[in-house]
């Protein structure tokens, strides 16, 4: 059985001048950034547009690619400078509550992770921004810890550490909107 | 597991509007590859430029619309079509266009206040926000803001305006700044003068 071209190979064919290729990465990177700018902008409208100008950019940046260079950081630092340019804004969960309505199957279904999804967002906008972005690096884009790190400047075992703080802070959160909501 | 945020983290990438970014990327290629296309080449032997050129033309035929007048008359079509998704696909469509004649520019200013689907209308602005060098698009689609009446859209027009090949003016984003029903979310949006 043919191996899976991996994302270097793909991204490296892109530079050479494989545009198609792009549209393979697109396919297994899209999902994850989406949620990743969706949790860092709490903006369903806005991750979009961070997904599509981080793709955009790739195309138009293609040749800074360095062959053999780690795929994944590459993108998420065009990522994260596309967030950065749209500036600073605080999450607007009212704006993507709107922009989620939708029909379905199962609305009911939908609705509670809809739900839940806007209490994890909630969370998230609670917490430092540093804290957040390394929540969704770990598992949203499920870097290794060792990569979190070099990208953000700390020690490994400083991500390791404040991951787990993270998530027990987002946990306290979530478990407290509950308890908030089964008294109302 | 109810509480466990690990597993409640993978809920924010549920929804992404995969089919709408795909076309807009897959729109994108396409025009690199136009672009690259067009881009003077060095000299070549000439039955190396006739073999090119005969695989070009074969591949082209194949794969790509074949613009032109009959494409432009098939876009004008759709655009005033009954069924919304067909306008929308002819909005969308227009993007092919090296560029738009004067009935489709004029179709589609007109459909960015007339159009009573705001999913046509957010096909419309983005067809639009690809050409807003053009003065006559920038000036409708600046006076589509003050218009558009979904807030929803109004950020995305403010959007689609930051993100066109042409970029807001000092003026253009004190013009915006200035409409009174500008919704937040859309002001929010707008790169700070």
């Amino acid at each position: 059985m043919d191996q899976p071209t991996s994302n270097e190979d793909l991204m490296t064919a892109v530079r050479d001048g494989h545009l198609e290729a792009l549209a393979a990465l697109f396919e297994r990177h899209h999902r994850p950034l989406f949620g990743y700018a969706r949790g860092r902008s709490g903006d369903t409208d806005r991750a979009e547009d961070v997904v599509q100008e981080t793709f955009s950019r790739i195309l138009r940046y293609r040749r800074s690619y360095r062959p053999g260079a780690p795929f994944v950081p590459w993108m998420l630092r065009i990522a994260r400078n596309v967030l950065q340019a749209e500036g600073a804004q605080s999450p607007d969960l009212a704006l993507t509550a709107a922009a989620e309505v939708k029909a379905s199957d199962d609305p009911v279904r939908d609705l509670e992770r809809k739900q839940r999804r806007e209490q994890v967002m909630a969370g998230l906008a609670e917490l430092a921004e540093e804290d957040r972005d390394l929540l969704l690096l770990s598992h949203v884009q499920e870097l290794p810890r060792q990569e979190i790190a070099h990208m953000l400047g700390i020690t490994t075992n400083a991500a390791k550490v404040r991951i787990h703080r993270a998530l027990a802070t987002l946990r306290r959160q979530i478990v407290g909107a509950d308890h908030g909501e089964a008294k109302s | 597991m109810k509480h466990d945020p690990e597993n409640l983290l993978d809920l924010l990438g549920e929804d992404a509007p995969s089919v709408r970014m795909r076309a807009q990327l897959e729109h994108e290629i396409t025009a690199e590859k136009n672009r690259l296309a067009r881009r003077p080449v060095r000299r070549r032997p000439l039955w190396a430029t006739a073999a090119v050129l005969a695989v070009a033309v074969v591949m082209g035929a194949a794969l790509w619309p074949t613009g032109g007048p009959d494409q432009a008359a098939s876009v004008l079509a759709e655009l005033a079509a009954d069924s919304a998704l067909r306008r929308a696909q002819g909005a969308r469509r227009s993007l092919d266009e090296a560029e738009l004649t004067v009935e489709i520019r004029q179709r589609l200013t007109t459909m960015l206040h007339r159009e009573p689907d705001p999913n046509v209308r957010l096909a419309v602005m983005q067809a639009l926000a690809a050409r807003n060098t053009d003065p006559t698009v920038r000036d409708a689609l600046l006076a589509a803001v003050a218009a558009e009446d979904s807030p929803l859209l109004q950020a995305r027009l403010v959007l689609a305006l930051r993100r066109g090949p042409g970029e807001l003016s000092p003026a253009e984003i004190e013009r915006l700044q200035a409409i009174p029903e500008l919704d937040e979310a859309a002001r929010t949006r707008l790169p700070r003068s």
